[in-house]
């Protein structure tokens, strides 16, 4: 028989949870049943793997858990599922009310000791409220199917380039119209091209995030309007001037007035009919704002354009009966047949890719949200020993409680259940507070993470995370009080009894106690090198330099719409107008534009040819950013000009095109030579380079440089161009002023995208300072949690050995003698956590890597700290006790025998 | 078993239901249980190992459900698999499922009130 693979290796250990009564004759099957669903996930990819592992581990928490707990207790297991079967077992009396009697007591011996119950149910809800709050997270935006019809068969194609570092391109027209006219694979494909527009004529002008969809997009999606129709087939007859609104933007700007259809819509200064509403709950896949959609026509013109024009996103569903990958094999015999018949038209290794819309959905945030749920679950690891070690404690004064009760006839199950029960009851409480506090930190959280992580503002506690809080800590309070209950198992009714009414300590709870220290400050240290890590990354790349000066920089984003801008020159003689305005305005102290700003999110590359250099064969031809700019641009982002010279207005429509290339491109292809007066060509235009700039970041300051070459807008003129303006003082105290001088030439234009240079570099760090507040925030806790363990144990100890200290120093040992063996006995405990720590996260740290940057997973400076940091912790929570231990009377500690 | 003493142990739980009705023509093995269930539920009802084999060996336990040997033809496939056939007492109960179902739904008032729907079987 073939090897198991891992993961049915894995869930057949979990089976484990489940009692002999169920694990035992049905084992094999579930474990067979689970293989042949791994299987299938696995063809599928590994979103499919992701959702089949968190629906498994729902599945074995919720009736493995539910099963174990029947045993447990001894319920009968026939109650809950039909109703009323089987003959009632004599003398049970229902184990309903026998609970219902365990939990009252728990209750009431909690209310005895409300300090003690306080600090269980507190220490629990922090490991409950930080598991509550991280799986929201992962309950949304892992688990949530995506607003589809039957969302696992829509996949995304995409153009892809292994040699331009492994760029994911969008898809041509032509690329479109023969994917969707010459392969079977899909029963639909549909393609959309994200165009912000104005919107004018009501109120103030708004740039609207809006988009263009072919005809058959909504159909595609499987998702039908709340009112009115979506495109059908004006779009062939070219009347193409409807609209079709998102549910959001419909409730925003138009108060979800039904009557909206067949009014008029003013966008980029043409009329648009509402024909009809999406449901509030359908986004845009490939762009989650759009607001609206207007028709994507697509004509021969498009058509005939090259197959590397690419734009459009494209979607499509699998035809019933294909899998993913039968589609991809498709898709890849389909690129490799245009290869060879257009072999000019693409590089050596380019293909097509289909990915499901689920594995894409989830990709970028997959890898953090798995390590802060790893990180959470240890802190509730953390908490849950904690807590035991308080029962355990408390359970060992009660010894002679339970030893009476044992003597006079009561059962050990009965025991077990009013331990078992104290810990549920603990639980729950744990719960109240956890899902306080994972409210609380699910608002933090979605503060931070609005920007890095798009869709988080629709997270919330909903029905399933509720339900998963509840057997969390179900689960919690079992565990802990099983802790109690196991090592009671074996305690000597007999000796319990002799001890008399000496408050014994259980040897056996002491040995327990010792080892939760050992591993939470195991786990605590795998924590604080987590966090120690992504802290040092961080640092690093604060420290990267972006290339231009950020500080005191606002940018804005305009585009001129084709009415009023119908060609090159009107836009031009826009932005003539526009900078000597700009540069007026008080404060403003240098002004530019440029098409494609860096950390804007947006990006425009392209191929091209650096006259006299040739690529060797399987190397990529020159490829990179790029940019239209203004004179002047160069002083408002701070880009230092490295030789020759940068744009002036002396450049125009009418003398020779020219460029200016970043300090990258002269590395790569004239490293020995002067770059100044070569020549590099975009198709049929030559142009001559007459300046060098430093290379200036474009998506984050950890991104792999590229080639970047600059054009002049009054030589290449745009219509949308991002303004850069350098400011003395607060920058965006300068936006009305700004403002102002826009509104003076065109009423009508609105400033889009406003935000200082440093806010927008600063968001691109947005997701590592979120895993980094998260993590730090857990390994504080952590930290605590494992200090105030170590101080719990290292009492009890002194506690218990009162009277041998206390006949040590009769014998004349001094205090700093009885400081040394305390702390030597607590260091001894905590050197082994932190050995074991130590290998803990060394092994583990791998999982952090692809968010680290220029920091080794093993880096020792940050280990060493983090070693530091917890010994100082650790030797405080040891050094109280020991304090206590010196000051024993020795006639007193005697005097108790 | 009188009829009064079956109605007083409905309404089943539907996933309980759905099982039994797997089960109605032939006996069968727990994968085919959750493929004929999650089949003619259109993906409604979905079992997972655990909620299948717990709710399995529930109504082993309380007799709506025993093991049988493996069918002709089915023998050797794989040892390790059992199969479950329903009892008699076990078609009793879902006969009465089905029937509170159908009285329920075949109300006048529910009649009138579903027929602006779309229909399906």
């Amino acid at each position: 028989m073939a090897r198991e693979p891992f993961a049915v290796r894995l869930y057949r250990g979990a089976l484990g949870i489940y009692p002999r009564r169920i694990r035992g004759v049905h084992g094999d099957e579930m474990a067979a049943m689970f293989h042949a669903t791994w299987v299938e996930a696995r063809r599928l990819g590994s979103g499919a793997t992701t959702r089949l592992m968190l629906r498994t581990m729902r599945d074995l928490a919720v009736n493995g858990g539910a099963a174990r707990i029947e045993a447990i207790l001894g319920l009968d297991p026939s109650g809950p599922v039909t109703r009323n079967l089987g003959p009632t077992r004599e003398g049970r009396g229902g184990g309903m009310e026998t609970m219902l009697r365990d939990l009252k007591h728990a209750l009431r011996g909690m209310a005895r000791r409300p300090g003690f119950a306080l600090l269980a149910v507190l220490t629990l809800g922090l490991g409950i409220g930080g598991n509550t709050a991280v799986f929201s997270m992962v309950n949304a935006l892992l688990l949530r199917p995506l607003p589809y019809a039957h969302p696992s068969a829509l996949v995304a194609l995409n153009h892809f380039y292994p040699s331009l570092d492994n760029l994911e391109a969008s898809v041509s027209a032509r690329g479109f119209r023969d994917y969707s006219t010459e392969t079977h694979s899909f029963s639909g494909m549909a393609a959309e091209s994200g165009r912000p527009m104005n919107l004018t004529g009501q109120g103030d002008p708004e740039r609207i995030d809006a988009s263009s969809a072919t005809s058959d997009f909504f159909h595609t999606m499987g998702v039908a309007p709340a009112l009115g129709r979506t495109f059908g087939s004006e779009v062939n007859t070219g009347d193409a001037h409807v609209v079709v609104l998102n549910g959001g933007f419909w409730a925003r700007r138009f108060g979800s007035d039904p009557g909206v259809l067949g009014k008029t819509l003013e966008l980029d200064g043409e009329p648009y009919t509402v024909i009809g509403v999406m449901p509030p709950t359908f986004r845009d896949f490939f762009s989650r704002q759009v607001e609206l959609w207007i028709p994507l026509v697509l004509r021969e013109k498009q058509y005939s354009r090259s197959y590397t024009n690419e734009y459009l996103s494209v979607v499509a569903r699998l035809a019933p009966g294909t899998t993913l990958e039968g589609a991809r094999t498709e898709m890849a015999a389909f690129a490799e047949k245009l290869k060879k018949e257009m072999p000019n038209q693409f590089t050596a290794r380019w293909t097509i890719h289909v990915t499901g819309l689920e594995e894409l959905a989830t990709a970028s945030v997959r890898p953090a949200l798995f390590v802060l749920l790893g990180a959470v679950v240890l802190v509730l690891l953390i908490a849950c020993a904690n807590v035991a070690s308080l029962l355990l404690t408390r359970a060992s004064g009660q010894r002679r409680q339970m030893a009476v009760r044992l003597a006079m006839g009561a059962s050990r199950r009965d025991v077990l259940r009013r331990l078992l029960a104290e810990g549920v009851v603990l639980g729950l409480g744990g719960a109240g507070v956890g899902l306080l506090l994972g409210m609380w930190g699910l608002d933090g959280l979605k503060a931070l993470a609005s920007r890095s992580m798009p869709g988080i503002a629709g997270v919330s506690l909903d029905r399933g995370v509720l339900l998963f809080t509840l057997v969390v800590s179900v689960g919690t309070g079992v565990l802990v009080g099983l802790v109690p209950a196991v090592s009671s198992r074996h305690s000597d009714v007999l000796g319990a009894l002799r001890e008399g009414t000496r408050a014994g300590v259980d040897p056996a709870a002491l040995r327990l106690r010792r080892l939760f220290v050992v591993s939470q400050l195991a786990l605590s240290l795998a924590l604080l090198a987590g966090a120690g890590l992504l802290l040092r990354s961080m640092a690093r790349l604060q420290a990267v330099s972006p290339g231009f000066n950020p500080k005191g920089v606002e940018t804005f984003y305009l585009s001129l719409p084709g009415t009023s801008y119908p060609d090159g020159a009107a836009q031009r003689r826009f932005y003539d107008q526009l900078l000597p305005a700009l540069r007026g305005v008080p404060g403003v102290t240098a002004a530019g534009v440029e098409s494609v700003l860096p950390f804007s999110g947006g990006w425009s590359t392209a191929s091209f040819t650096v006259v006299g250099y040739q690529p060797r064969s399987n190397e990529p031809g020159p490829w990179g950013d790029i940019r239209i700019v203004s004179p002047g641009f160069r002083e408002a982002l701070g880009l230092p000009l490295l030789k020759g010279r940068f744009f002036t207005d002396a450049d125009g429509p009418e003398t020779p095109t020219v460029a200016v290339v970043d300090q990258e491109l002269v590395r790569r292809y004239w490293p020995h030579e002067d770059p100044i007066g070569k020549q590099i060509s975009f198709g049929n235009d030559t142009i001559e380079v007459v300046g060098v700039v430093g290379h200036a970041a474009h998506e984050g300051l950890d991104a792999t440089p590229r080639v970047q070459v600059y054009g002049s807008y009054r030589q290449f003129p745009r219509a949308g161009m991002f303004v850069v303006v350098r400011t003395k003082g607060d920058p965006a105290a300068l936006v009305p002023g700004l403002r102002k001088a826009v509104e003076a030439l065109d009423p009508k234009l609105p400033l889009a995208n406003v935000a200082t240079m440093e806010s927008r570099i600063s968001n691109s760090m947005g997701d590592r300072r979120l895993s980094l507040m998260l993590l730090a925030v857990f390994a504080a806790v952590a930290l605590a949690l494992a200090a105030t363990g170590v101080y719990g144990v290292m009492a009890q100890a002194v506690g218990q050995r009162t009277r041998e200290l206390g006949v040590r120093m009769a014998m004349g040992a001094d205090r700093g003698a009885v400081l040394s063996l305390v702390m030597r006995q607590g260091m001894t405990l905590v050197a082994v956590g932190v050995g074991l720590g130590l290998a803990v996260s060394l092994a583990v740290s791998r999982v952090l890597r692809s968010q680290l940057f220029d920091t080794a997973p093993t880096d020792a400076a940050t280990y060493a700290l983090v070693v530091v940091v917890l010994l100082a912790a650790a030797t405080l929570a040891t050094l109280l006790p020991a304090l206590r231990a010196t000051r024993v009377d020795p006639v007193e500690a005697l005097r108790e025998e | 078993m009188t009829k009064a003493d079956l109605n007083r142990r409905l309404p089943l739980n539907p996933r309980v239901f759905a099982i039994l009705a797997a089960l109605l023509e032939e006996p069968a093995h727990g994968y085919r249980i959750k493929q004929t269930v999650e089949e003619r539920s259109g993906g409604a009802v979905t079992l997972d190992p655990g909620s299948l084999y717990r709710t399995i060996a529930k109504l082993l336990q309380d007799g709506l459900l025993e093991e049988v040997p493996a069918p002709q033809g089915e023998e050797s496939v794989d040892t390790r698999r059992r199969y479950y056939g329903i009892t008699s007492f076990g078609r009793a109960l879902a006969a009465a499922e089905a029937s509170r179902l159908r009285h329920l739904l075949d109300r006048p008032e529910l009649r009138a009130g579903f027929a602006g729907g779309e229909g399906t079987d």
